[in-house]
C-alpha cells in the first residue's frame, strides 16, 4: 500500500505543476505595447518619454550635442585628449564612430516612440473637458517630430541655403513617420523633401498646441519659435520674420537683463527660455553631460580658443555682461570655459539646455529682416540694451553683424557652425583651420552600421 | 553502485529456499590491493544462497551452514570490485579498488549507462582531475577532453570562464553548455551579477566535493536534456559516502601566481618614450603644423618636455611592478565519508582562498556540502544533498563584456598612463601622486587596493549559493521503480562598487556607492517511471519523465552619492541618490522518454524524445520536439573476433538526432512599453523592446559516428566524427535604428559545425615499480556559417569588427588589410579594395601604381583577416609512478585561430595618437619609422595622428598557434603505513610556460571569440601540497 500512495504523490506532484499559464511569464517593469497607451496619463508619460531617450545618453540635447556646433565651430575647442566630445573638435570623425551612431540611434530611437505613441492616440477616449490637454500631447508629439528630423538633418546633411541642389537624390535624412516593421529599411529623402516632412509637421503641431507656459515640454510659442528657426535654415525668410515677431510680441518671455543675465544659467525656466528639456539629479547624461565637458575637473573638451575672436572680444568688452561668464579654470586641462552650465544643486550633470531662447528669436528676426529688406538693427539694439551697459543703439547691421551677435550671444549653445555654414561662410576650426561651408566635414558621416544592413540602400554623405 | 545493490538483493530474493541440509564452514580475511589493510564490514555472500556475512574489524569472517552444494563465494565492498572465489576452507581475498570501473558506469542523462552499452557520445573527467583546479571545475577541463575548448576572459580571480564543447553551434544566443548537478540542471550564464566585474557562477560549486563530471556531446547522449543541450551537457555528481570504514581526508596547497606570460605588457622605459614623444611631436610639426624638418624639430624640443613629469632626468622607474606583483593562492580541504548498508554520507569543506596579481583583487570561497543517501526499506531509497557556499570576490570593473573602451582606473590602463621619468615614492617617502602622463592618474600604488581613502574604486560581491536536492526511488515489482528529484538552487549576490569623491570616476559625483542584490531561486522537480527487464538475450530499459524549471529572479539596486567621507563607503555615507528593483521569470516544462535495447551485449539501440515549452519563446512558438536514435555494434563480441587480444574491446557507434537552445534574454518575444523612465520629476514610458511572438527555437541537428578500440587491454583509442547543423538560429538580427531598435531577435540563418575527435589512451609501460600512462586528445573542427538572411553578411561585435558571411567561419575578423610601413614615407598603408589582392589598379587598361594604396584608415576596405576559432586543438597527458613517486604534465596545443589584440590598440599601435594619455609598448621601440629606409613594423608617430593607422585592421590580429605546458605536478606517498591510510606530498605548476607561441609577448589563452581584452592576464601558479587520509 505505502507504494502505491507513494506513487500517487509522485503523479500528484507532476500533475500539480501541469497548470496551463505556467508558461506565461511578464516582465515586472514593463507592459505589452498594446497595454500601454490607454489613458491621458499615459500619453503624458510617453510624451515625457521623448524627454527622458533625450536627455540621458551620448550626442542628446543635454550632452554633446549641446556644443556640437561650438566644438565643429572656430571659438571653442577640447583641451583633453579624452576623446569624448574631442573628435568634433578635432575633426578625426569616421563612419566607424560613436559620434555620429549616438547621434543617429538616439534621434532616430526617440522618433520611433513619437511615431508609437502617435499610433496609440486613436485608441484613448477622452473627455469632453480632457481636449484640450489631449491635443496639447498630440501637437507636442508632432512638434517633437519636426524638431528631431530637423536636427538629425542638421547634423547629417548641409543646410538648404547652402546646399547646392536641394533635390537631389539622398541629399535628406531618412524620413520616420509611422511605426515600422523590425525589417523596415529605407532611403535618404532630398532635401526638400526632409525640410517639407518638417514643416508640415510643424503645421500640424501648432494648432494643437496649448499656448500656456509649459515648463520643460513644447508649447505654441516654442513651436512658432522653432518653425522661425527651420524657415531660417530653409531661406524662407519672410515666414521665419513672421512666426519670429508673433514669438516676439507675447509677453510671457522677455529678454534676460543686464542685472539678471549672469544668474540665468543656474536657474530653470527663465525668462526666455521657449524651450528648454528638464535635466535632473536623477535623469542626465552622467559625465557626457555639457556641464562635464565644459569644466577643467570633467572632460575639459569645450574651452575658449584662446586669442579666438570671441574670447579676445570678450575679454576687451567688460561692459559685455555676457564677457562675465568666462571661468578660468586652473586643474586637470586648465583653460578658459564657458560658464553656462554650471549644474544644478552642487551636480555639475545637472543643466537644462535651452532648445531655443529669446535672444535666438531676436537673433532669427534681425537676420530674416536683414534678408528681406527690414529693420534688421532694431532687434539688434533691444538685445544689445539688455547685455552692453551703457549701449547706444546702432542705424545699420550687417550679416557679419548679426552672425557675429549670435556667436557672443550664443556661444556653447550649439549654434556657431551651423550660422556661418549656412550663410555659406567659412569657420576657421582651431585644429584644422578652414572648413568651408561645401566642405564634407560640415556633416557626419551616416554611421556604417546602419549602412552595412544594405549598402545599396542607404547612401552614405560624399567622402566618408 | 546502485545496480549492484539492486543485484545483491535479487540475488537475496532468488535464493530463498535453496536452503540444502549439508553445510560447510570458510574461514578467510578481505584486504585492499591498494594499502594492504584489511578491510570492514566487506560483504561475503555464498553464490546462489542468502548465506552471507560481513567482515569484522580486522576483516575477517566466518562462515557456516555452506550448502555443500555451493562451490563459489562472493565478496564485494563499495569502492572495490567485487570478486569470486572458489569455496575453500581458509580463503584469502585482496579487493582491487575500482577505480576503471567508474570508467565503466558513467553519469548519464537521468541515470547511469553501462560504458560498454552507451550508443552516444561522452566524456568522464575523474574527480583527481576536477579537483586539481581549485577556483573552478571549469579550469579543469582544458586540454582533457576532446571537442572542448575553454575561453579566458581575464586572469583576476573569481572570474568567468566561457567553454565551448563541439565547436559554436548559436550566433547570438548562449554557446555554453547545460550543467546539471545531481540531476538538477543550475544557473550558469544567467546574469547574476550586475556585470561591473567578471564574475563565474560556476565558482561557487567547490571542485573538491565533485565525484565525476560527464560531457556529454552528441544527440544520442544529450538530446533528453532536449531543450538547453544543443551546446552540450555537464553532468556533474557530487562524492557519496561509501559503505565500510569511515573515511577522513585532508588536502592542502598553497603557493603563488605570476603572469603566466611575464614579457606582455610591459611600457617603453623612459629614454625610448621620450624619444618617441619627440618624434611624435616632431612629426606633428611637420604634417600638421607644415613647418620644415628642422623647424619641427625645435618645435618638439619646446614641446615635448611638458608631457614629462621630469623630462631632463635620468629617471627610469619601473612601473610594471607598481601594478602587477605576485598573486597567492591557499586551499585547504576537510572530507568525511562512510555508511553502513543503510546510510552513507559524504561531507565536505573547503576553503579557498586567491589573491590576484594586481592589488586589491581577491577570490575567496568557504564551502560545505553533506550527502547522505538512505535506504529505508529494500524498496525504497532517499537520498539528500545539500551544498552551501558563500563567494566572496572583491577587484575592480573590468571589460568582461568586451565593450568598448578602457577604463582610467582600470590596471593596465593606469600602467601605460604611468609617466617613466615619474618617481614612484617623492623625497619624504611617501608616494608621488603626480607620476601620471594623464593627469587624471596618480599612481598605481595610491589607486589599487585601495577599499577606502581618496582614490579608492573598487567592485566587490558578496556571493551565497545553497543547491539543495532531494530525491526519493522506489522500487516497483516487475522491473519497474520511480524515482522523483525535487532540486532548489538559491543563489544571492550582493555587490558594491564605491567611488571615493576624490577618485577618477567619483569625482564628478562627490563620490558614489552602488549597492545591487541579486536573487536567483530555480526550483526544479523531475519524476521518472523506469524499467529494466532482461529477457535472455534481450535486455531493455527505459523510462518517461516529467520536469518542469521555475526560475525567479529579484534584483534590487541602490545608490549614494556625494560621500561626506572616503573612509566609510557604505550608503548612508552618501546622500541618496537611485533606487530600483524588479523581477524576472522564466519556466519550462517537459515531457520526455527514453527507451534502450541490447541483444547479447553485442547489438545495441537506443532512441529518446522530449517535448519542451518555455516561457522565453513566442505563444506561437513556444513548444517543440526533440528526439534522438542510436546504435551500437559490439564486434568485438562476436565470434569472429573473440578472444583476439588485439581487439580486446572494438564498438561502432553512431547517433542521429535534435537539440534546442533557447534566447538568453527573459522576454525576447514580447513587444513591450517600459515604465520606469522618468523625466524631471515625472514618470515616463517608452518603447522598450520589438519583441516576435514568432520566435522559436534555435535546433541543432547532430550526427554522429564513433568507433571505441581498446587493444591488448593497454591502448583506449577512440575516433568520433561530428557534424551539427543549427537551423532556426537565435539571431539578433541587425535592423535599421529607423524602427526604433538597432536589432530584433529572429530565428534565421544556419550553422554547421563538424569535425573529428581523437582520444588515445596507452600503458606504456606497467612494471611492478614503474608505470608510464600517455592520454591523448585530439579535435579538429570547422564552425561554419550555412545560411544568413536573405545571404547578406551581418557584422556584428565591438565596431563591426566581426563578419557572419556564408561560407566563412564563425568569428571571422573582418577589418581593412594593413600592409605594413612604408619605407620612404614612413606612412601606414591599407589596401582601399582588399579583393583587388594588389597594390595596383587598373583603368581603361593602364596600371596604376599604388592606386589600391592608402595611408588612410577612413579609406581602407575591409576584408576577413582571420578568425577566432581554432581549427586543431588538444592535449596530451603523460603520467609517471616509480614506487612512491608520481610525476604527471599535460601540454596542450592549438592552431588556426587568431586573437584581436583590444589592448594593443591602446599600448602599441598607437602611432602617436594617445600621447599625453598613455605611454607605448616596449616592442615598438626601435622598431618604429624615422628616416627613409627605415624597414620596421610600426609607422612613424604624429601626435593627434590624421591617417588613424592606430584603428583596428590586420595590424592588429596575431596568430594564437601555440604549445603550452598547463601542468606539471610531482607527488611522493609518503611511507606510512600505520594509523595513516595515504600521505602524499606533491609540488604543482599551472601553465608554466609556453613551449611555443607564434606571437610574442602575449597570451594566446583569450576567450572564445579571439577577443584580448583589457583586463588583467591569465596567471602561471606554484603549488606546494599534501593529501592525506585517515
Amino acid at each position: 500500500m505505502k507504494k502505491i500512495y507513494l506513487t500517487g504523490t509522485l503523479l500528484a506532484s507532476v500533475l500539480f505543476f501541469s497548470c496551463s499559464d505556467f508558461l506565461d511569464k511578464t516582465p515586472s517593469t514593463s507592459l505589452p505595447v498594446e497595454e500601454a497607451i490607454t489613458s491621458l496619463t499615459d500619453l503624458r508619460n510617453a510624451v515625457n518619454g521623448i524627454g527622458y531617450l533625450l536627455s540621458q545618453d551620448r550626442m542628446t540635447y543635454s550632452a554633446d550635442y549641446a556644443i556640437y556646433a561650438d566644438l565643429k565651430g572656430e571659438d571653442f575647442k577640447a583641451l583633453s585628449v579624452n576623446n569624448q566630445a574631442g573628435p568634433l573638435s578635432r575633426y578625426t570623425i569616421t563612419k566607424n564612430d560613436d559620434i555620429p551612431y549616438d547621434a543617429y540611434y538616439y534621434f532616430y530611437k526617440a522618433l520611433a516612440n513619437v511615431n508609437k505613441a502617435l499610433s496609440a492616440v486613436d485608441n484613448i477616449t477622452v473627455a469632453t473637458d480632457k481636449e484640450a490637454e489631449f491635443n496639447d500631447y498630440k501637437g507636442q508629439l508632432y512638434a517633437w517630430r519636426a524638431l528631431l528630423h530637423f536636427d538629425l538633418a542638421r547634423m547629417f546633411c548641409n543646410a538648404p541655403t547652402a546646399a547646392s541642389d536641394v533635390d537631389a537624390e539622398n541629399s535628406g535624412i531618412v524620413l520616420s513617420t509611422e511605426v515600422y516593421d523590425p525589417d523596415h529599411f529605407a532611403a535618404r529623402s532630398t532635401l526638400k523633401e526632409t525640410y517639407t516632412q518638417i514643416l508640415n509637421d510643424f503645421e500640424t503641431a501648432l494648432p494643437l498646441l496649448s499656448k500656456d507656459i509649459n515648463n520643460g515640454h513644447i508649447n505654441y510659442w516654442a513651436g512658432l519659435a522653432l518653425r522661425a528657426r527651420v524657415y531660417l535654415y530653409n531661406g524662407n525668410d519672410a515666414l521665419a520674420l513672421a512666426d519670429a515677431n508673433a514669438v516676439i510680441a507675447n509677453t510671457n518671455y522677455s529678454l534676460y537683463t543686464l542685472d539678471n543675465y549672469t544668474k540665468v544659467w543656474s536657474q530653470t525656466y527663465t525668462s526666455e527660455s521657449l524651450f528648454e528639456l528638464t535635466i535632473s539629479t536623477t535623469y542626465n547624461a552622467q559625465r557626457n553631460s555639457v556641464g562635464y565637458y565644459c569644466m577643467s575637473e570633467g572632460y575639459g573638451e569645450c574651452a575658449f580658443v584662446e586669442g579666438g575672436e570671441l574670447l579676445t572680444y570678450l575679454e576687451n568688452h567688460p561692459k559685455d555682461v555676457r564677457s562675465e561668464l568666462i571661468n578660468d579654470e586652473e586643474g586637470t586641462n586648465p583653460g578658459k570655459y564657458p560658464a553656462k552650465y554650471p549644474g544644478r544643486d552642487g551636480n555639475v550633470y545637472v543643466n537644462n539646455p535651452k532648445i531655443i531662447r529669446l535672444s535666438d528669436v531676436y537673433l532669427i528676426a534681425a537676420e530674416a529682416a536683414l534678408k528681406t529688406g527690414g529693420d534688421a538693427a532694431s532687434y539688434i539694439n533691444t538685445l544689445r540694451k539688455n547685455r552692453i551697459a551703457d549701449y547706444s543703439d546702432v542705424n545699420t547691421v550687417s550679416l557679419d553683424d548679426i552672425l557675429f551677435e549670435r556667436r557672443i550671444e550664443l556661444y556653447a549653445e550649439n549654434s556657431m557652425a551651423f550660422d556661418y555654414w549656412r550663410n555659406k561662410k567659412s569657420i576657421t576650426n582651431a585644429f584644422v583651420g578652414e572648413v568651408a561651408y561645401n566642405d564634407y566635414r560640415t556633416i557626419l558621416p551616416i554611421p556604417q552600421q546602419e549602412i552595412d544592413i544594405d549598402p545599396t540602400v542607404l547612401i552614405q554623405n560624399p567622402e566618408y | 553502485m546502485k545496480r549492484k545493490l539492486m543485484l545483491l538483493l535479487a540475488c537475496l530474493f532468488v535464493g530463498i529456499g535453496l536452503v540444502t541440509a549439508q553445510t560447510q564452514k570458510v574461514t578467510g580475511v578481505v584486504t585492499s590491493e591498494e594499502d594492504g589493510l584489511p578491510i570492514v564490514g566487506a560483504s561475503i555472500l555464498v553464490k546462489g544462497t542468502t548465506v552471507g556475512t560481513i567482515t569484522d574489524v580486522d576483516g575477517h569472517f566466518t562462515l557456516s551452514n555452506i550448502p555443500s552444494s555451493a562451490k563459489t563465494l562472493q565478496i564485494s565492498y563499495i569502492g572495490m570490485q567485487s570478486q569470486e572465489v572458489a569455496i575453500r576452507s581458509t580463503v584469502k581475498v585482496v579487493l582491487k579498488s575500482d577505480a576503471q570501473m567508474i570508467d565503466e558506469v558513467m553519469v548519464v542523462a537521468y541515470g547511469t549507462a553501462k560504458k560498454t552499452s552507451f550508443t552516444g557520445s561522452a566524456s568522464v573527467v575523474k574527480s583527481t582531475e576536477v579537483s586539481s583546479q581549485k577556483e573552478s571545475l571549469v579550469k579543469s577541463l582544458q586540454g582533457k577532453v576532446a571537442g572542448i575548448r575553454v575561453g579566458g576572459s581575464t586572469g583576476d580571480p573569481g572570474s568567468d570562464q566561457r567553454i565551448t564543447i563541439r565547436g559554436i553551434s548559436s550566433i547570438s544566443a548562449s554557446s555554453q553548455p547545460l550543467y546539471v548537478i545531481d540531476g538538477v540542471a543550475i544557473v550558469n550564464n544567467d546574469v547574476s551579477s550586475s556585470g561591473l566585474k567578471s564574475q563565474s557562477i560556476l565558482s561557487s560549486i567547490n571542485p573538491d566535493d565533485i565525484e565525476s563530471l560527464t560531457v556529454l556531446k552528441d544527440a544520442a547522449a544529450a538530446s533528453l536534456y532536449g531543450s538547453r543541450a544543443a551546446n552540450g551537457v555537464i553532468i556533474i555528481t557530487t562524492k557519496s559516502g561509501k559503505q565500510g570504514k569511515s573515511k577522513v581526508s585532508y588536502n592542502m596547497e598553497t603557493g603563488w601566481t605570476e603572469m603566466a606570460v611575464g614579457g606582455q605588457y610591459t611600457p617603453m622605459n623612459a629614454t625610448d618614450l621620450k624619444e618617441y614623444y619627440w618624434n611624435a611631436i616632431k612629426n606633428y610639426g611637420v604634417v600638421k603644423g607644415g613647418m620644415s624638418e628642422s623647424d619641427a624639430a625645435q618645435y618638439s624640443d619646446e614641446n615635448t618636455p611638458s608631457f614629462f613629469w621630469n623630462y631632463d632626468s635620468d629617471i627610469n622607474t619601473n612601473w610594471k611592478k607598481e601594478v602587477y606583483g605576485k598573486g597567492f593562492i591557499t586551499d585547504h580541504q576537510l572530507a568525511i565519508s562512510g555508511g553502513d548498508e543503510k546510510t552513507k554520507f559524504y561531507t565536505g569543506l573547503g576553503y579557498s582562498k586567491t589573491k590576484g596579481l594586481v592589488k586589491g583583487s581577491e577570490f575567496e570561497r568557504y564551502s560545505g556540502r553533506v550527502n547522505v543517501d538512505h535506504k529505508a526499506y529494500s524498496w525504497l531509497r532517499f537520498g539528500a544533498r545539500q551544498m552551501l557556499s558563500f563567494t566572496n570576490t572583491k577587484g575592480f570593473r573590468d571589460q568582461g563584456d568586451q565593450a568598448q573602451g578602457i577604463g582610467t582606473s582600470s590596471p593596465l590602463s593606469i600602467l601605460f598612463s604611468m609617466d617613466p621619468t615619474a618617481v614612484n615614492k617623492l623625497e619624504d617617502g611617501s608616494y608621488n601622486p603626480d607620476a601620471g602622463l594623464n593627469s587624471k592618474v596618480s599612481n598605481p600604488n595610491l589607486m589599487l587596493g585601495q577599499s577606502t581613502g581618496e582614490n579608492a574604486e573598487t567592485v566587490s560581491s558578496d556571493m551565497i549559493r545553497s543547491i539543495s536536492n532531494l530525491e526519493a526511488e522506489i522500487t516497483l515489482p516487475y522491473g519497474f521503480s520511480a524515482k522523483t528529484i525535487l532540486g532548489y538552487d538559491y543563489i544571492n549576490n550582493k555587490e558594491l562598487e564605491y567611488w571615493a569623491p576624490g577618485s577618477v570616476d567619483g569625482e564628478s559625483l562627490g563620490g558614489l556607492g552602488y549597492r545591487t542584490d541579486y536573487t536567483n531561486k530555480t526550483l526544479t522537480s523531475s519524476s521518472t517511471l523506469n524499467y529494466s527487464g532482461n529477457f535472455g538475450v534481450h535486455n531493455l530499459t527505459a523510462l518517461v519523465g516529467y520536469e518542469v524549471e521555475d526560475r525567479n529572479r529579484l534584483f534590487t539596486n541602490m545608490s549614494a552619492k556625494s560621500y561626506s567621507t572616503d573612509k566609510l563607503p557604505e550608503l548612508s555615507n552618501g546622500q541618496p541618490y537611485e533606487v530600483g528593483s524588479s523581477t524576472y521569470g522564466a519556466s519550462i516544462m517537459s515531457y520526455l522518454g527514453n527507451i534502450n535495447y541490447d541483444f547479447d551485449n553485442k547489438y545495441y539501440a537506443s532512441a529518446s524524445f522530449r517535448r519542451d515549452g518555455s516561457s522565453r519563446l513566442g505563444k506561437n512558438n513556444r513548444w517543440a520536439n526533440f528526439w534522438s536514435i542510436s546504435g551500437a555494434w559490439r564486434i568485438s563480441a562476436e565470434s569472429f573476433l573473440a578472444n583476439n587480444p588485439l581487439f580486446s574491446d572494438l564498438k561502432l557507434r553512431a547517433s542521429y538526432g535534435t537539440n534546442g537552445n533557447l534566447p538568453t534574454e527573459y522576454y525576447a518575444n514580447l513587444a513591450l512599453y517600459s515604465f520606469s523612465g522618468g523625466y524631471g520629476d515625472e514618470s515616463a514610458i517608452y518603447w522598450g523592446s520589438a519583441g516576435n511572438p514568432n520566435l522559436g527555437w534555435e535546433k541543432s541537428n547532430n550526427f554522429n559516428i564513433g568507433l571505441d578500440w581498446n587493444l591488448y587491454d593497454r591502448i583506449n583509442l577512440s575516433v568520433e566524427y561530428y557534424n551539427k547543423i543549427t537551423t532556426d538560429l537565435l539571431f539578433e538580427v541587425p535592423t535599421s535604428i529607423v524602427t526604433g531598435f538597432s536589432t530584433n531577435w529572429q530565428n534565421l540563418g544556419k550553422l554547421k559545425n563538424d569535425g573529428i575527435e581523437l582520444t588515445l589512451s596507452t600503458t606504456n609501460v606497467k612494471m611492478k615499480d614503474f608505470v608510464w600512462t600517455t592520454d591523448l586528445n585530439l579535435t579538429r573542427q570547422n564552425i561554419k556559417i550555412k545560411e544568413l538572411p536573405s545571404g547578406s553578411d551581418v557584422m556584428y561585435g565591438d565596431g563591426n569588427m566581426y563578419l557572419l558571411r556564408e561560407g566563412e567561419s564563425m568569428h571571422s575578423f573582418y577589418l581593412p588589410k594593413w600592409l605594413g610601413v612604408n619605407s620612404q614615407t614612413g606612412l601606414g598603408e591599407f589596401y582601399i579594395d582588399p579583393s583587388l589582392k594588389s597594390r595596383d589598379t587598373e583603368v581603361n587598361g593602364e596600371t596604376i601604381v599604388d592606386g589600391n594604396v592608402t595611408n588612410y584608415y577612413s579609406k581602407a576596405g575591409k576584408t576577413v583577416v582571420g578568425k577566432g576559432v581554432p581549427d586543431w586543438m588538444g592535449g596530451i597527458t603523460n603520467t609517471f609512478k616509480y614506487k612512491n613517486f608520481d610525476l604527471s604534465f599535460m601540454i596542450s596545443f592549438q592552431t588556426g585561430a587568431s586573437l584581436f589584440d583590444y589592448p594593443g590598440y591602446f599600448m602599441t599601435y598607437s602611432d602617436g595618437i594617445r600621447l599625453g594619455s598613455f605611454s607605448v609598448s616596449k616592442e615598438v621601440a626601435g622598431n618604429y619609422w624615422k628616416q627613409a629606409g627605415d624597414v620596421v613594423d610600426n609607422p612613424k608617430p604624429i601626435y593627434s595622428n590624421p591617417y588613424r593607422s592606430d584603428r583596428w585592421s590586420s595590424r592588429t590580429i596575431k596568430s594564437t598557434d601555440n604549445i603550452r605546458m598547463r601542468n606539471i605536478t610531482l607527488g611522493y606517498k609518503v611511507p606510512v603505513k600505520k594509523y595513516v591510510n595515504n600521505l602524499r606530498l606533491f609540488f604543482k605548476a599551472t601553465n608554466p610556460f609556453l613551449i611555443y607561441c607564434a606571437t610574442d609577448n602575449i597570451d594566446p589563452d583569450v576567450d572564445i571569440n579571439g577577443y584580448r581584452q583589457v583586463d588583467t592576464p591569465q596567471t602561471k601558479s606554484f603549488m606546494f601540497g599534501l593529501n592525506f587520509e585517515l
